[in-house]
C-alpha cells in the first residue's frame, strides 16, 4: 500500500531555513514552500484543502507571518493548524498570535525533535520519528506514577475507574481501526496515546470538593476556574522533562480539549474543525460511546446499533469520518465489551 | 584536514548541525552552500551610511536565523548580538559587533567556497 503522507506548506523567505525544515521533515512528510507571505498564500488558497499543516515564519519581507494570517481570516481559510515561526517569542508576537487560532510556536533554530512531536501530536500521528528508547521508558514510568495517584483520588472520592479504562482501552482499538498501516512496533505509541485518554478528568483533582465530578453542563455553566479541562491539562503539563514531551502534550490537549465539538460549539474554548487533535476527538467518541454503551446490561448487535445511531446523529460532534470507526472496529469492540462482563 | 574539521577549528558546532539534519552530512554540506551563496547577497556598508537600520537588522536576523540552523555558531552569536543591540537602538555598538566578526566570517566562508 502507498504511504500517504502528510503535506506541509513552508513559508519562509530563507531559503536555507527552508531546506532545514524540509530535510527534517522529509521522512514523514510531503512539503510545498513559498519565499514569502504572498506567495505562501496563492499556494494556500489553490492547495488549501491538501494542505495539513503550514508553518508560517514570522518575519518576511513583502507579506509578514501576521499579513498572511490576516488574509486567510479575510479568506475564511480557518481548518488548517498553522505554526508560527519565529526566533524570539515576544511578548508582541505572542499578543498577535493570540488573535489568530495558532497551533503553535516553533523556535529556531530548530530542534529536530521538538518540530516533529509537535507536528506528530498536532496532526495525530504516532510518535515514530519523535521517540527514543528512553523516552518512551521514561514516560511508561511518568504514566504509571500518575495513575497510581489518580487511581487513589477516584477510590478515595467513589468513583469508578473503570469507564476510563474503557475509554483507554476502546480508544487502543479505535486508533488500530484508524490506521493502515500499523505494525508490531507501533503498538507501543498507540498504547502510549490511547493511555492519555484514562486522565481525560484528572482536573477533577484540582476542582473544590462541590464541582468534583460534576455533569459537563456544569462545567459549560461555571468559571473557567471549576473547569476540569485546564485544571486537568495543568496538572499534566507539570511534568517537564524533556522525555516526557509527546505523551504530556497529547494528554495535556485531552484533558483540555475532550468536551469541544468539530461545529465548534463546545467547551471551553469552541475549538472548531482540525483544530482539535483527531486524538482528543477520538477521546470524546470513546467517552461518550462507553458512557451510553456500558450501562446496557447486554452487549449485544441492537444496543450497539442503538448507541453509534445516537453518536452518528449527533453531527458536529466530532469529525465526519470517526464514527465510521466504530463500525470498521465492532468485531474487536464486541469482543471486548463481551470480556469486560 | 577536510571540511568539517577545518569549520570545527573555526568554532562551527558541525555535529550539532549534522544532527540538526538528521545526521546526513552530505545535506550539510550542501546547505552550506546554499548558506555562502546568502552571505555574498549581503552587504552592510551601504546601510550603515544611509542609516538605514530597519535594512540592517532585517538582514542581520536572515544571517542569524541561517547560521543558527547550520549551526555556524561564532556568527549565530554575533548576529543575535548585533540583532539585539540595534532593536534597543544601539546601532554603533552593533557596528562594532560587525567589525568584529568580518574576519571570522571571511574565514569561514572562504573553507566553505575553497570546498566547493
Amino acid at each position: 500500500m502507498t504511504k500517504e503522507y502528510k503535506k506541509i506548506l513552508i513559508i519562509d523567505d530563507s531559503e536555507v531555513d527552508r531546506e532545514v525544515l524540509k530535510t527534517i521533515l522529509s521522512e514523514e512528510f510531503s512539503t510545498l514552500e513559498a519565499e514569502n507571505g504572498s506567495v505562501g498564500v496563492e499556494k494556500i488558497l489553490k492547495n488549501g484543502n491538501s494542505l495539513d499543516a503550514i508553518l508560517l515564519d514570522v518575519s518576511m519581507p513583502v507579506m509578514d507571518g501576521f499579513g498572511v494570517l490576516k488574509r486567510l481570516e479575510e479568506n475564511r481559510v480557518n481548518n488548517i493548524p498553522v505554526f508560527l515561526i519565529t526566533a524570539e517569542a515576544t511578548r508582541e508576537n505572542v499578543a498577535n498570535a493570540a488573535r489568530y487560532h495558532i497551533s503553535g510556536f516553533i523556535r529556531k533554530p530548530y530542534d529536530r525533535e521538538e518540530v516533529l512531536w509537535r507536528l506528530e501530536t498536532r496532526l495525530g500521528m504516532l510518535g515514530r520519528n519523535s521517540l527514543s528508547e528512553e523516552d518512551i521508558q521514561e514516560t511508561e514510568k511518568y504514566i504509571a506514577d500518575l495513575e497510581s495517584i489518580y487511581r487513589r483520588f477516584l477510590k478515595n472520592f467513589g468513583q469508578d475507574c473503570g469507564h476510563y479504562e474503557r475509554m483507554a482501552d476502546l480508544l487502543e482499538i479505535l486508533l488500530n481501526g484508524y490506521y493502515n498501516d500499523l505494525d508490531e512496533t507501533d503498538q507501543v505509541y498507540v498504547k502510549l496515546v490511547s493511555k492519555a485518554a484514562f486522565f481525560c478528568d484528572i482536573g477533577n483533582m484540582l476542582l473544590p470538593n462541590n464541582f468534583k465530578f460534576k455533569s459537563s453542563k456544569q462545567d459549560e455553566m461555571s468559571n473557567d476556574i471549576y473547569g476540569h479541562t485546564g485544571a486537568g491539562s495543568s496538572i499534566i503539563h507539570l511534568n517537564y522533562s524533556r522525555h516526557c514531551e509527546y505523551f504530556v502534550h497529547i494528554c495535556g490537549d485531552m484533558c483540555a480539549h475532550h468536551h469541544e465539538r468539530y461545529d465548534g460549539n463546545g467547551f471551553p474554548h469552541k475549538i472548531m474543525g482540525n483544530h482539535n487533535t483527531v486524538f482528543t476527538q477520538l477521546c470524546r467518541l470513546a467517552d461518550e460511546f462507553d458512557s451510553m454503551f456500558y450501562r446496557y446490561r447486554e452487549h449485544n448487535n441492537m444496543q450497539f446499533e442503538f448507541v453509534r445511531g445516537a453518536l452518528v446523529r449527533d453531527t458536529g460532534a466530532v469529525r465526519p469520518e470517526l464514527p465510521g470507526l466504530l463500525v470498521k472496529c465492532k468485531r474487536e469492540i464486541d469482543r471486548y465489551y463481551n470480556a469486560v462482563n | 584536514m577536510n571540511l568539517l574539521d577545518e569549520l570545527r577549528e573555526l568554532g562551527v558546532s558541525v555535529d550539532e548541525g549534522v544532527k540538526r539534519l538528521g545526521g546526513n552530512a552530505a545535506i550539510y554540506k550542501k546547505m552550506l552552500g546554499t548558506f555562502l551563496k546568502m552571505m555574498k547577497t549581503y552587504s552592510f556598508e551601504p546601510d550603515y551610511d544611509n542609516e538605514a537600520y530597519d535594512d540592517i537588522t532585517e538582514k542581520a536576523h536572515a544571517i542569524k536565523g541561517a547560521a543558527g540552523n547550520l549551526s555556524v555558531t561564532p556568527l549565530y552569536d554575533a548576529y543575535t548580538e548585533i540583532v539585539n543591540l540595534l532593536r534597543s537602538g544601539q546601532p554603533a555598538e552593533a557596528r562594532e559587533v560587525l567589525v568584529n566578526i568580518l574576519p571570522v566570517q571571511e574565514k569561514i566562508l572562504n573553507v566553505i567556497e575553497s570546498s566547493l
